[in-house]
C-alpha cells in the first residue's frame, strides 16, 4: 500500500467496499442469505481478515488515534492464530501463572516464529521484563 | 518520572502509561501549561475538542485529576458535552430475567431494540446458561430492526467463545484498575487485557474496558490515592492498550462513590476524563445508587443535557427484579419517565417512545422466531401457552416458561454442538423469519469490514457512525449535536397524550347517563327578579351541553341537584341561568347574582369550579370560591348551596373550606383544566343574554320552572 486510507474512506464498507473480503475472498455482496443457505458462505467468510485490521489501523491513524492502530495491528497478528493458542497466551500473561519470565520469553518466541506476530511477541518480551521486576512470577496459591 | 515516581521504581502500571500511553512528544510542553489554564480551556468553546484531546495525551494521570477537579458540576457537564468522541447521544440497555428464561429475554431483546437501544447487554443468574441467554437475544434483537450490538457479559474466555461463533458483538467486562495490588487480584495484568483486546479486535469483535471509582476502595488496595487519579490512571491505561473506549462513572462501585460527599460529581468527572482522552464513554448511570427518586432523576439529568456515546452502560430494560446485574439506576419502572424528560428538556437520550401494540407484535414475533430456532436446532419445543404468558407479561414473576434448569440443558446443548449463529440465520429462514435471519446476518457482517471497531461507534439505520465519521465538533450555540425536527417529534411521541378529542370522547362517555338523569330546558332570556326569595346559580357555557362531569368526577346533575335542595331547604328559590358571554368563575357568580332578587348568585363552571357571589361586590371579591375541583365533593357543593341560601337570608355562616393536602394539583390536572376551559370558551359569544334553564332531574320529584 503506497497510499494510506483517510477518514474519507470510512467507513469501509460503504465507501471502499472492493477492499474488503471475508478470510476465504468472498466480497460483502457475495455474503447473503441464498449463498449462506447454499452452504457457499461459512462461519470462516464472517471473519475479519488482518487485511481489514490493517486498512482500520490507517484509518485510526488518520483520526488521531495512534494507539488504537496499535492494538488493530496486534489483532491483525492474531486474525490466523487458533482460539486455543490465544486462550493458552492470555493465560500465561495473567499473574502467577509463568514461574519465570523465560517461559513468557519462548511463547513470544513460538508466537513470532509460527505466526509472524512480531509486534505481539515484543509485547510479551516487553511484560517479561515488568513482570520481573515488579515480581509477578510468584506462585499465586 | 511520572507523577513523582522515578523511572527505576515504576510499578506496572506507571510503566505501562508511561511506554504506552503519554505523547512523550508534547508532554512537556502540555505539563508545564497550568492547570487552572486547560481547565478553562475545557469549558471554552472556542477552544477545539481536538486541541484538548492533543494536551490530555501529553499529561500525567495525577495533572489529568487536578485539571479536573477545578471544575464544579454544571462545568463537567458542560465540558462532557464538548468532548464527547461522537456527536449523536446512544444508550445500552440491560436484557436479563430472573429465571434466565430465553423465551422472555427474546421478547424483552426486541422490545428493547423497539425504544432504540444501540447495545443491549445480558448476563446470567446462573453462568453456565450463557450460551442460551446469547442465542436468545442474538435472536430478539434482530427483530423489528437490525443494527443493535449485543453483549453477553461471562466469564472472559467464554464471552470471546460467544462472540467467535458470531452471537455477541461486542465486549465490555474487561475490567482495569489504577493499582497494581488490584489488578493483579483482579488477575490480569495491563499485558494480559491488551492482549486480550487485541484477541477481540482479531475476531472483529467491538470492545471497550471497564473501569471506575469505588472498584479499588471495593478491593482493598487504594495506595491513598483519589478516587479522580485512579480511575485517570485505569483511563491512561486503557488508551495505552488502544481499546477504543470505557465503561466508567463508577460501574459497580458507583453506589459506594455515591455515599462520598462530592461522589457523585466525583463519577461525572470520570465520564469527562474519559471522553477528554478521546475514549468512547459509556457513562455509568449503570447500578442503582440510591432509592430515591429525586437522587435518580438528579443523577440522569446532566447525562441527558450533555448528551453521550452511550448515556447508560446499562438502563435496566426490564423490571428490577429481573436485573441480573442488580438493578440499574433506571429500570423498566422508570422508562416512561425517562422518556418524558427527553420531551420535557427536547433532549436526545437515545430512546424512542413505542405505542403499546407494537410492542405486543414485536414480543409476539420474537418468541415465535425462537420458537421456530429451538424446534429446528431440536433445542426445544415451547407449548404455545409458555410463549403466550411470555408475550404479555411484564416481568418473569408473570411467565410460565423455561426455568434456569432448563436453560442450563439449551445452554449445554448449543455449546456441546458448536452451533453458530449461521444454523441460527438458517434456521430462521428454514421457518420464514426472513427478516430476521437478514438482520441478523447484517449484524454478523459488521465485523468482516470492522469499521464499528472504531471509536463509538454504534449502527444507526444500517449505517456504522462513530467519532470518525460523526465527530462531535461542538462550537457553541447552534453547533454539535441538535435535536432535528423529525427527531423532536419523534421523542415527543410519549404515550397517553392529552388532547381535546381525546377529553371530549371521555366526556361524551358520561353523556348518556346524563341523559337519563337530567334535562336541561332552555327559556326565555333571563331577566332581573324582584323577589327577594330568589338565589341564582349562573352556569357556564358548555355546562351539560358538551362537558358532562366536574374535574373531581361527579355528575353534573348531582352537584347541580345537592345545590338546588340546600337551597330550596330554607324556603328559598333556587333558578338556574346559563350564561353564554363568559365562562369565567367569578362573573358567571357576579351575574347570577346581578339577576337574582336576592343579590345572592353561584356561579359553576362545569369542571366544578365554583363560587358564591354577591350583587355589589367587584368582580374577583367574592362571598366563597371553590376552587381546587379535583377535591371538592359532592357535599362541599350542598354545603355551598346552604351558604349561599344564608346569605341571602342576611346571616353569616361558617365557610365552606374544602382541605387540601398539598396536592400538585396544577401538574395532574392542569393540562386537562385548560382543554376544557378551552371547550367552554369557544362557546361563548360577546353578546349573548343569559337564559333561563328550567331543570329536571329524572327519576326523581323536583321543581321544574
Amino acid at each position: 500500500m503506497s497510499d494510506n486510507l483517510t477518514i474519507e474512506d470510512y467507513p469501509l464498507s460503504e465507501k471502499r467496499p472492493e477492499l474488503i473480503a471475508g478470510q476465504r475472498g468472498k466480497k460483502l455482496s457475495d455474503i447473503t442469505l441464498d449463498t449462506l443457505v447454499s452452504g457457499e458462505v461459512q462461519m470462516e467468510d464472517l471473519r475479519i481478515t488482518s487485511q481489514a485490521l490493517h486498512y482500520q489501523a490507517e484509518i485510526a491513524r488518520a483520526a488521531g488515534r495512534p494507539t488504537l492502530a496499535e492494538n488493530f495491528e496486534r489483532g491483525a497478528e492474531l486474525v490466523g492464530v487458533p482460539e486455543e493458542v490465544i486462550m493458552q497466551v492470555y493465560e500465561l500473561l495473567r499473574p502467577g501463572r509463568a514461574a519465570d519470565k523465560s517461559v513468557l520469553i519462548e511463547a513470544a518466541k513460538l508466537l513470532r516464529r509460527d505466526y509472524g506476530a512480531a509486534k505481539l511477541a515484543d509485547f510479551m518480551e516487553e511484560a517479561a521484563e515488568v513482570y520481573e521486576r515488579r515480581g509477578l512470577f510468584t506462585y499465586r496459591f | 518520572m511520572l507523577d513523582g515516581v522515578h523511572e527505576a521504581d515504576f510499578d506496572m502500571i506507571d510503566y505501562f502509561i508511561a511506554r504506552h500511553h503519554i505523547d512523550v512528544a508534547v508532554a512537556a510542553e502540555m505539563m508545564a501549561m497550568p492547570s487552572a489554564m486547560i481547565a478553562r480551556q475545557l469549558v471554552d468553546m472556542h477552544v477545539p475538542r481536538t486541541d484538548l484531546v492533543k494536551i490530555a495525551h501529553g499529561l500525567t494521570p495525577a495533572k489529568l485529576a487536578e485539571v479536573v477537579s477545578q471544575l464544579n458540576a454544571l462545568e463537567i457537564t458542560f465540558a462532557y458535552s464538548k468532548m464527547r468522541a461522537r456527536n449523536t447521544p446512544g444508550n445500552q440497555g440491560h436484557v436479563t430475567n430472573a429465571k434466565d428464561d430465553p423465551l422472555q429475554l427474546a421478547a424483552d431483546a426486541a422490545t428493547a431494540v423497539a425504544f432504540g437501544f444501540d447495545e443491549i447487554e445480558t448476563t446470567m443468574r446462573v453462568s453456565r446458561n450463557a450460551w442460551s441467554n446469547a442465542v436468545a437475544c442474538a435472536v430478539g434483537a434482530a427483530v423489528g430492526r437490525s443494527g443493535t450490538l449485543f453483549q453477553c457479559s461471562s466469564e472472559e474466555a467464554e464471552e470471546l467463545k460467544i462472540g467467535m461463533a458470531g452471537f455477541s458483538s461486542y465486549a465490555e467486562t474487561v475490567s482495569v484498575y489504577g493499582t497494581e495490588r488490584t489488578f493483579i487480584d483482579g488477575d490480569d495484568t495491563p499485558w494480559s487485557k491488551a492482549f486480550l483486546a487485541a484477541a477481540y479486535a482479531s475476531r472483529g469483535i467491538k470492545m471497550r474496558c471497564t473501569s471506575g471509582a469505588g472498584s479499588e476502595l471495593l478491593m482493598g488496595f487504594h495506595e491513598s490515592k483519589s478516587l479522580l487519579c485512579l480511575e485517570a490512571r485505569c483511563l491512561c491505561l486503557q488508551r495505552g492498550m488502544g481499546v477504543q473506549g470505557t465503561q466508567n462513572g463508577g460501574i459497580d462501585g458507583a453506589p459506594v462513590t455515591a455515599t462520598v460527599p462530592g461522589g457523585v460529581k466525583e463519577l461525572m468527572a470520570e465520564n469527562l476524563l474519559a471522553v477528554w482522552l478521546d475514549l468512547e464513554c459509556a457513562s455509568g448511570n449503570d447500578a442503582r445508587t440510591t432509592e430515591s427518586e429525586i437522587r435518580v432523576g438528579a443523577k440522569i439529568l446532566p447525562y441527558l443535557v450533555a448528551g453521550s456515546d452511550l448515556i447508560c452502560s446499562g438502563f435496566g430494560t426490564i423490571l428490577k427484579y429481573d436485573n441480573s446485574f442488580n438493578p440499574s439506576l433506571l429500570n423498566g419502572e422508570e422508562l416512561e419517565d425517562f422518556l418524558v424528560l427527553q420531551r420535557d428538556f427536547e433532549a436526545d437520550g437515545g430512546l424512542t417512545p413505542v405505542r403499546e401494540h407494537r410492542i405486543l407484535e414485536l414480543r409476539r414475533r420474537a418468541v415465535d422466531a425462537l420458537a421456530a430456532v429451538f424446534e429446528e436446532l431440536q433445542l426445544g419445543i415451547p407449548s404455545k401457552q409458555m410463549l403466550e404468558s411470555v408475550v404479555a407479561a411484564s416481568g418473569s414473576d408473570e411467565t410460565e416458561s423455561y426455568s434456569p434448569r432448563d436453560a442450563s440443558l439449551i445452554s449445554q446443548a448449543i455449546q456441546d454442538r458448536g452451533i453458530t449463529v449461521v444454523e441460527v440465520i438458517k434456521a430462521l429462514l428454514r421457518r420464514g423469519f426472513r427478516e430476521e435471519a437478514e438482520n441478523l446476518l447484517a449484524v454478523v457482517k459488521l465485523r468482516i469490514a470492522g469499521d464499528y471497531l472504531q471509536t463509538s461507534a454504534i449502527v444507526r439505520d444500517g449505517r456504522v457512525i462513530s467519532a470518525v465519521n460523526d465527530p462531535n465538533c461542538y462550537a457553541g450555540p447552534g453547533s454539535g449535536y441538535r435535536v432535528s425536527e423529525p427527531r423532536r417529534l419523534e421523542i415527543n411521541a410519549i404515550r397517553d397524550e392529552l388532547d381535546q378529542k381525546e377529553v371530549l370522547r371521555s366526556e361524551a362517555l358520561h353523556e348518556a347517563a346524563e341523559q337519563r338523569r337530567i334535562l336541561y330546558h332552555a327559556g326565555a332570556d333571563a331577566v332581573v327578579s324582584a323577589e327577594t326569595t330568589d338565589v341564582v346559580i349562573g352556569i357556564s357555557p358548555a355546562f351539560g351541553v358538551k362537558l358532562f362531569q366536574t374535574v373531581g368526577g361527579h355528575p353534573l346533575s348531582q352537584v347541580l341537584g345537592v345545590m338546588t335542595d340546600a337551597i330550596a331547604a330554607r324556603g328559598l328559590k333556587p333558578r338556574v341561568v346559563r350564561f353564554k358571554h363568559t365562562a369565567d368563575t367569578s362573573f358567571l357568580g357576579l351575574s347570577a347574582a346581578r339577576l337574582a332578587g336576592s343579590g345572592i348568585g353561584i356561579g359553576l363552571q362545569a369542571k366544578g369550579t365554583a363560587v358564591i357571589h354577591q350583587r355589589d361586590r367587584l368582580p374577583h371579591n367574592n362571598l366563597e370560591l371553590f376552587s381546587n375541583a379535583p377535591i371538592t365533593q359532592v357535599e362541599h357543593y350542598r354545603q355551598l348551596g346552604a351558604n349561599a341560601a344564608a346569605y341571602a337570608l342576611g346571616e353569616m355562616p361558617e365557610p365552606v373550606v374544602v382541605p387540601m393536602r398539598g396536592q400538585a394539583m396544577g401538574s395532574r390536572y392542569h393540562a386537562r383544566v385548560a382543554m376544557i376551559y378551552a371547550i367552554e370558551t369557544a362557546l361563548t359569544a360577546k353578546d349573548a343574554r343569559p337564559q333561563e334553564i328550567g331543570v329536571k332531574f329524572l327519576g326523581r320529584m323536583h321543581l321544574e320552572r
